[in-house]
């Protein structure tokens, strides 16, 4: 494969392919971030933080449990 | 206080401000990686929200502008990444008189498909360098690498079309 080749794929490039034509936003999109702003952080159901306090709670008086509960993940 | 460092604390109006400022500019950055004015409207949304997110990370003593092209950039890369490959590319070149028509519309068919299977990373810088003859030291900016790099990934992205081109039946 020698430069001219790389060169002459270039130029096929640049044929068959049109830049994007300078295209200006016809809309505000300020309204779309606004929701987004508005919409409530995920929150974690207190039922999840129950079972991770059991998790660690069994971690720390069983610490043998650790091997079966990283086997079971 | 200035408005980049309203904004670093996550003041919304500064943010708004900078937005009103810039969501022109970064669609049309995206705009020319994607080439889908519907994604790219998406997508600058999507700069946006990750940009807010962020604004704790934000250097005010820098430029936003630069900064908010590399999140573009980067959100950009992560669609290319996702969406199916065989996407149209706009097909509004001046036609050249060509001695064949159909054979030329072919052979521009394989070439917008052989690009479309590029990697995403080579199809960017690709796009950039040589459809949007975008300089490198601006693509090598809002990629956030070196312009060595940029240029190896447009010398890859040319070889492998040409392999692509070759196994399509197309030598050139």
């Amino acid at each position: 494969m020698n430069v001219t080749g790389d060169e002459q794929i270039r130029k096929l490039v640049k044929t068959a392919i049109a830049p994007s034509r300078e295209t200006a936003l016809d809309m505000d999109l300020w309204p779309r971030i606004e929701r987004r702003l508005k919409e409530p952080a995920i929150q974690v159901p207190w039922f999840d933080w129950v079972l991770v306090a059991l998790v660690l709670i069994i971690c720390l008086f069983m610490p043998q449990a650790v091997p079966g509960l990283f086997y079971n993940l | 206080m200035e408005l980049q460092e309203r904004f670093a604390q996550g003041d919304v109006k500064a943010f708004e401000a900078l937005f009103r400022m810039f969501q022109q500019e970064v669609y049309r950055w995206i705009i020319r990686i994607v080439r889908n004015p519907a994604a790219a409207e998406e997508l600058t949304v999507e700069t946006f929200w990750r940009i807010y997110r962020s604004h704790a990370r934000f250097d005010p003593a820098r430029s936003f502008g630069a900064w908010a092209r590399r999140v573009a950039t980067n959100v950009a890369l992560d669609y290319l990444k996702q969406v199916p490959r065989e996407v149209a590319l706009p097909d509004d070149r001046p036609q050249v008189t060509p001695r064949n028509p159909a054979i030329q519309q072919e052979m521009r068919e394989k070439i917008q498909r052989a690009f479309s299977h590029l990697p995403a990373k080579l199809r960017v810088a690709a796009t950039l360098a040589l459809v949007e003859e975008t300089p490198y030291e601006e693509i090598a900016e809002s990629l956030n690498i070196p312009i060595g790099t940029v240029k190896s990934r447009v010398f890859r992205a040319t070889r492998l079309l040409r392999k692509k081109l070759k196994q399509s039946g197309m030598e050139p």
